[in-house]
């Protein structure tokens, strides 16, 4: 009761390091707490009960002492838990700006990881861990061990939640929004992958891996993957058939009917209203599928609005080739 | 002294007696026959909704599904969900014990609207009829959250549910601001604000939120319900809305529910707590301030729920730190519930032994909510078990049965009559235990990582959910014990005299049940309600009442 592992699962995230001492902590204050109130409570019970007779007299109905000391004890423990919880998740939700990208998408019921660097996609539920473990392939979501990793991800229907017991990371996927988790795994193994958002009929079997390897099997699972027929989508060809490089440049220029897309990654944007915005994946993906909301200072608004004309698919493939037209990110290949 | 109050009440029928036939009671104006029609439907919704928390604790004693199908266990703890929050906890405390003893303890003759307050009821049915209709027509299987986008494309009588819920959301309003106009100006003379029971203070807290924060509710839903019907985007990304919005609206309200939950049950154990250990409460205006600050801080904190969802990093630590100010005034609270007891002459009553049952109960819920207060630990625990048992240690083990204590209490007071107290006093430690043996197992296996609306789970969860159904059991079982002998009593117990307790607060003063206009005469105050006699200053037991 008193040891962690009674609790919690074995951790294996770098960056979630501490939160189960801080778990242990609370429980800790919790059992002491409970004993402060029930402990009196319980005597009190029996020494004061109706037929024992004991000195009742001059019962206090207020102490003014008693009473600061039992408010503002209790506030410095609250606050100073605040405090240790806000410091642990800011440590746990700020990817490394080196972490290796994978991109997830929920959908009822499986998840697809596409790996953007590599070229690659994998589905993942049951039915294909399955086959896959007969195939002699990890499961799941397969991440190489000490390696920081930062999941994008996105629902293709329904809220789900990316959760994985082991790492101390949960975080919704929402369709038409992105939202990133970020881990780092200490220890080789497979570690389950649980949807935490309910979402339908089969919930509770949206139910994967996580595979951590070493460095040499993501390798060879990376090789392996590059073979099979299944490929995230080339950002570039939808980008092309779709009419966007009509109006927008893909290399280094000026002027054009709508913005220059090179170098946009992380730039701040200055709007026709003055207010500013960071480009980022849900700027970019919001500036496709509604462009009228966000209109870049110095250019009309007149582009088509392309929600419901692209597939999530599509949408995706299209927000990680623009990212990737940033000469930061050319620069880091 | 406490006496003459009704020496000639014998000849006036209370108002079990005062008429007569079905109609005398469905449009009955009579705050207490209200009260007793409350007592009767939530009675019906919460054994309604206790069945299904079997059927689902049945259905998880083994790891894979084997009793019943995935969508008809996510239909049943939907349904387990909205009828436990909607029809039973929402409304027992404040509509059941408010309704009867509001006006008594302030020495009115009824609610300021006893009109709006048959209103209330009635609406309050028509709502349930709702939810109740949806259930029959096939069901919802939405959660009770009612999350976006998966409640505006699922099939189902989605719609109907939320019409219920719509409905049931004007009855809550109407009834919180009947309570407050009653206690603003229906308190007998003298009464003045820090003469009332706490019990009023905590209720008048309630109906504050239930006017402000009801309305969100409504409109939240009435949104979705246009968004499903009509397709106007306003929660679907697929139609252009946002589904996080409506969690906050969601939230918005729901969080300040858990207070309309939670704010009458520490009203109903100030007052037990005070009357069973015959001594002045302590800290009067600290537990009655800490009411009215729960209800301000409360309604800042619902973004806790959203800590995983995606909402901004800046907005989770300002919810995080928030949500920790609310714990304050509560822990003010149960210091001065504990140090009520110091000198006092406690008696082992069965409203007492429920008391000490809340009190443990309750400090673990709300010390497990500090848990999932603290970001970096609700990130883990977030939708998982984890949290499922912590809002069961709050809302059943801190509002359901505080309402059973104030149930164990007012008894007397509503039907005149007395139910077996041994029996009782066992029964509250086989609550007590089996409570624990359901829920506890829940905080292990959900910090051990099983994910809420499971309708499988993975193997090694499996002993502790076998615990927790083996416990469901016994906690069925033994509030079905509890039912059987509440009913009993009032239909066959002992004649109860007018003031089993030796209670001071006014409702103890007139007649067991009151008469139909509660008092003769204009009862008049000049004590407060916990102002009991020194033992040794030899003085009979005093009350609130100055005789004429």
């Amino acid at each position: 009761m008193f040891d962690a592992r009674f609790w919690l699962p074995e951790s294996i995230n770098s960056m979630a390091e501490g939160t189960d001492q801080f778990f242990m902590v609370l429980i800790w204050v919790s059992v002491i707490s409970l004993l402060v109130v029930l402990g009196p409570m319980i005597w009190m019970m029996f020494r004061y009960r109706a037929s024992q007779d004991i000195d009742r007299s001059a019962p206090p109905s207020h102490h003014l002492g008693l009473e600061i000391v039992w408010t503002v004890i209790p506030t410095a423990i609250l606050i100073g838990v605040f405090f240790w919880g806000a410091t642990g998740y800011t440590k746990m939700v700020v990817p490394p700006t080196d972490a290796m990208e994978i991109r997830a998408t929920g959908q009822k019921w499986f998840w697809t990881f596409d790996y953007p660097e590599e070229g690659i996609r994998v589905r993942a539920s049951l039915e294909a861990d399955e086959e896959r473990v007969k195939n002699g392939i990890p499961p799941g979501l397969v991440v190489p061990v000490d390696t920081p990793i930062k999941i994008v991800g996105s629902s293709a229907d329904v809220i789900h939640s990316f959760y994985v017991p082991a790492f101390r990371v949960k975080k919704d996927v929402l369709p038409n929004r992105y939202t990133v988790a970020t881990f780092q795994a200490t220890k080789e193994g497979t570690y389950d992958l649980f949807c935490a958002e309910y979402c339908g009929t089969k919930h509770s079997k949206m139910i994967t891996k996580v595979s951590v390897v070493s460095q040499e099997a993501f390798a060879e699972f990376i090789s392996k993957q590059s073979e099979e027929s299944d490929k995230p989508i080339d950002g570039a060809t939808v980008f092309n058939t779709s009419g966007c490089a009509g109006c927008h440049a893909v290399v280094a220029s000026s002027g054009g009917i709508g913005p220059t897309l090179h170098g946009l990654w992380g730039k701040t944007e200055t709007l026709v209203d003055e207010t500013t915005v960071v480009a980022d994946e849900n700027y970019i993906r919001e500036s496709i599928v509604n462009p009228m909301e966000k209109i870049v200072r110095g250019y009309s608004p007149m582009m088509p609005n392309y929600s419901g004309q692209l597939s999530e698919d599509e949408l995706n493939a299209l927000v990680l080739y623009i990212r990737d037209l940033s000469p930061e990110k050319e620069g880091a290949e | 002294m406490s006496d003459n109050s009704h020496t000639d009440a014998h000849n006036e029928p209370d108002y079990l007696r005062a008429s007569t036939g079905i109609k005398s009671w469905l449009f009955s104006v009579d705050h207490k026959r209200i009260g007793v029609m409350y007592l009767i439907a939530t009675t019906l919704f919460m054994m309604l909704g206790g069945l299904m928390a079997l059927g689902i604790r049945l259905e998880l004693f083994t790891a894979s599904g084997d009793l019943i199908d995935a969508d008809t266990y996510n239909r049943l703890f939907t349904l387990h969900g909205s009828v436990m929050v909607f029809l039973v906890i929402i409304p027992a405390a404040p509509a059941v014990i408010g309704n009867f003893v509001l006006p008594l303890m302030l020495g009115a003759k009824d609610v300021a609207f006893p009109r709006l307050n048959l209103a209330s009821f009635h609406i309050y049915m028509i709502g349930a009829i709702f939810l109740i209709a949806s259930m029959i027509l096939g069901s919802f299987d939405t959660g009770w959250t009612f999350y976006t986008p998966y409640s505006s494309t699922t099939n189902g009588p989605v719609a109907w549910a939320l019409t219920g819920v719509f409905i049931l959301g004007f009855s809550s309003i109407l009834t919180g601001l009947n309570f407050i106009v009653t206690i603003h100006k229906m308190r007998a003379p003298g009464m003045t604000w820090f003469r009332m029971p706490l019990l009023l203070w905590s209720l008048y807290a309630t109906s504050a939120v239930q006017l402000l924060a009801t309305p969100v509710l409504a409109i939240t839903v009435l949104l979705l319900f246009l968004e499903r019907l009509v397709g106007i985007g306003i929660f679907d990304p697929s139609l252009g809305g946002d589904p996080i919005l409506f969690q906050h609206f969601f939230w918005f309200y729901s969080h300040p529910a858990v207070y309309i939950m939670i704010l009458p049950a520490f009203g109903i154990i100030s007052e037990l707590v005070s009357v069973h250990s015959q001594r002045k409460i302590f800290g009067y205006k600290g537990i009655a301030l800490s009411s009215i600050s729960i209800a301000i801080v409360g309604s800042l904190v619902w973004g806790h729920h959203m800590f995983t969802s995606g909402q901004s990093i800046y907005a989770n630590l300002v919810f995080s730190f928030l949500t920790f100010f609310v714990a304050i005034p509560t822990a003010i609270k149960v210091f001065s519930w504990v140090a009520t007891l110091y000198r006092g002459n406690i008696q082992i009553t069965p409203p007492m032994m429920y008391v000490f049952t809340f009190m443990a109960l309750f400090m673990i819920g709300g010390l497990t909510g500090v848990t999932l207060g603290a970001l970096s630990l609700d990130v883990h625990l977030h939708d998982t078990y984890f949290v499922v048992a912590h809002f069961h240690y709050v809302m059943m083990g801190g509002g359901i049965l505080a309402y059973i204590a104030g149930l164990h209490h007012w008894w007397p007071k509503i039907f005149g009559r007395m139910y077996p107290q041994k029996l009782a006093r066992i029964t509250s430690i086989t609550v007590f235990l089996s409570f624990n043996l359901t829920f506890f197992p829940m905080f292990i296996v959900g910090s051990r990582g099983m994910p809420r609306r499971y309708y499988e789970y993975v193997e090694s969860f499996t002993w502790l959910n076998q615990l927790a159904t083996v416990g469901a059991f016994f906690l069925g079982t033994s509030l079905f014990v509890t039912l059987g002998y509440l009913i009993w009593g009032a239909i066959r117990g002992p004649a109860a005299d007018n003031n089993p307790w030796g209670a001071l607060s006014l409702e103890w003063h007139t007649s067991s049940p009151p008469i139909e206009h509660n008092f003769h005469g204009q009862p008049t105050v000049d004590a407060g309600p916990y102002d009991y006699p020194e033992e040794s200053s030899g003085t009979d037991s005093s009350s609130q009442w100055v005789p004429a």
